[in-house]
């Protein structure tokens, strides 16, 4: 489980620390407070307890700065800079720590200063899985070799995601819990997900429909059902989704949040943006006492133009609120609309 | 002129009149006497150029309108609401001024705009029968306090201590 990330000088944060809720932690806030970045930090360092590849390289891998120069991580200033990101692991009682530490002029990731407790950190391994905003599931056939093979311009996330829904099903019959989060989604896209070729399908009544002809929304359902069918999500796992709400229906939704809360139950520990209310809302309504959820705020002080952090795990404590903030103006200018005709 | 609801105080400044409209006690002159079959609204204030019905609704609980059902009663609730009060200001004849009906419902943003659309369309006020010749309210606001108080600067509302009405 991740306790908590500490940004100096890195990619968008000035300096920056949150404390992560062992079970679903919900990122918000206007576009450019780097809540991706932090998600991408997190997941780079739980991959690689798996992976069991350098820190270093797998931040360089799934940020892709230009030139794959990652010095340009540091956060750009007129002067030379160092900076770090740490992340935070609770194992076994313990907390250890794995932090990346480079200049602006560092250019290559072996020159990059990786300390803390990285033995402890590899031996120990969990499995991650990061979905990212765009659907990759349509594009799989083929992928994973040209990833391979050749230079293509694509963050390490995508070829990653592939990866894991590639990975065969768990042996054995599915146990009960897995079973009602499949049968879940089952009724949400209608139909179950299959493999062939490399290629996906939605198999339902009517027969079997390839993913390239299938709403992406949908996708994105198949994804999370194929994660967990094949074991990648289970108790002690970490699930990164990047605006779920991207190409899917609101009234889906609820759906979705049931899911994320159910994982959440059996132990999976869940990080996910939104730009989106009815997400936020469905935590609100749909969340029982024994859940745990943080709302993590990020915005720019107005003053320092840094980027902050507030946290609660309470919906209406979200401050500030960049969703609810929206409706505000819209219910203002509605207001205003109204009065602006009348002769009063 | 200042009113309160429950903990929430409002200040109506410019006001000509301001009065609880539902007030309960016989031995004031805005004695409502009515409740056993007119529903009314929380204060009606007299403006120079208009009158402004206002409508309080304080959840304790935040999710205490989060389902279709209890939306549905809240909307049809603030209509009645909004049209016993506008008869009962007709058998007054006080309704020789254009009619506002301002909402203050403590939900967030969003809610609130589901509100204020549905109750447009119930009241209704956007779109009368071509056979009306004037509207039943020239304006059909729903706002929580945050978005109120940027929307009418000049009617203030504040939270206060106690629970007095």
């Amino acid at each position: 489980m991740l306790e908590k990330i500490k940004f100096e000088k890195f990619t968008a944060f000035e300096k920056l620390e949150v404390k992560f809720s062992a079970g679903i932690n919900v990122f918000v806030g206007e576009n450019g407070t780097g809540k991706t970045h932090i998600l991408k930090a997190a997941y780079a360092a739980c991959d690689i307890a798996k992976s069991k590849g350098g820190f270093a390289e797998k931040i360089n891998n799934v940020f892709y700065p230009s030139g794959k120069q990652i010095g340009r991580l540091i956060k750009r200033s007129s002067t030379s800079s160092k900076g770090f990101v740490e992340v935070t692991r609770k194992l076994d009682e313990k907390s250890i720590n794995l932090r990346l530490s480079l200049s602006n002029h560092t250019t290559k990731p072996e020159n990059a200063t990786v300390s803390g407790s990285t033995k402890a950190w590899l031996e120990s391994p969990f499995e991650a899985a990061y979905i990212p905003v765009k659907d990759m599931m349509a594009n799989a056939p083929g992928f994973r070799s040209l990833y391979e093979e050749r230079e293509i311009h694509f963050e390490e996330i995508y070829v990653d995601i592939i990866r894991k829904a590639f990975l065969p099903a768990l042996k054995g019959p599915t146990d009960g819990q897995r079973k009602k989060l499949m049968e879940l989604l089952q009724d949400a896209m209608d139909g179950k997900v299959i493999a062939k070729n490399e290629e996906f399908f939605l198999r339902n009544k009517y027969g079997e429909l390839e993913f390239t002809l299938l709403a992406e929304g949908y996708r994105k359902l198949g994804l999370l059902w194929i994660l967990i069918q094949n074991g990648t999500l289970l108790n002690g796992s970490a699930l990164f989704w990047d605006e779920p709400e991207t190409n899917l229906n609101p009234k889906l939704m609820k759906a979705i949040v049931g899911i994320l809360l159910e994982l959440q139950r059996i132990g999976v520990q869940i990080f996910l943006t939104t730009h989106d209310y009815v997400i936020l809302k469905e935590f609100d309504l749909q969340s029982q006492e024994d859940d745990k959820i943080s709302f993590h705020s990020l915005f720019r002080n107005s003053e320092s133009n840094e980027i902050e952090r507030s946290t609660t795990s309470n919906y209406l404590d979200i401050v500030p609120n960049a969703i609810d903030d929206t409706f505000g103006d819209l219910v203002t200018r509605e207001i205003q609309k109204s009065m602006k005709g009348d002769k009063i | 002129m200042i009113l309160q609801e429950g903990t929430l105080q409002f200040d109506f400044a410019g006001a000509i009149d301001a009065f609880k409209f539902d007030e309960q006690a016989r031995t004031l002159a805005t004695y409502h006497g009515l409740s056993h079959c007119m529903k009314a609204v929380d204060f009606v204030v007299e403006y120079n150029d208009h009158y402004l019905f206002v409508e309080i609704k304080n959840p304790q609980d935040p999710n205490r309108y989060g389902s279709e059902q209890d939306k549905s009663a809240l909307i049809k609730n603030l209509t009645t609401k909004f049209r016993d009060t506008f008869l009962y200001r007709w058998a007054e004849n006080k309704l020789d001024k254009p009619v506002r009906y301002q909402c203050l419902v403590e939900l967030d943003n969003a809610q609130t705009l589901y509100l204020m659309n549905q109750l447009k369309n119930q009241l209704p006020t956007d779109k009368q029968p071509t056979r009306w010749q004037r509207p039943l309210a020239h304006l059909c606001a729903v706002a929580n306090r945050a978005t109120w108080n940027i929307t009418f600067p000049n009617i203030q509302v504040s939270r206060v201590a106690g629970g007095a009405a």
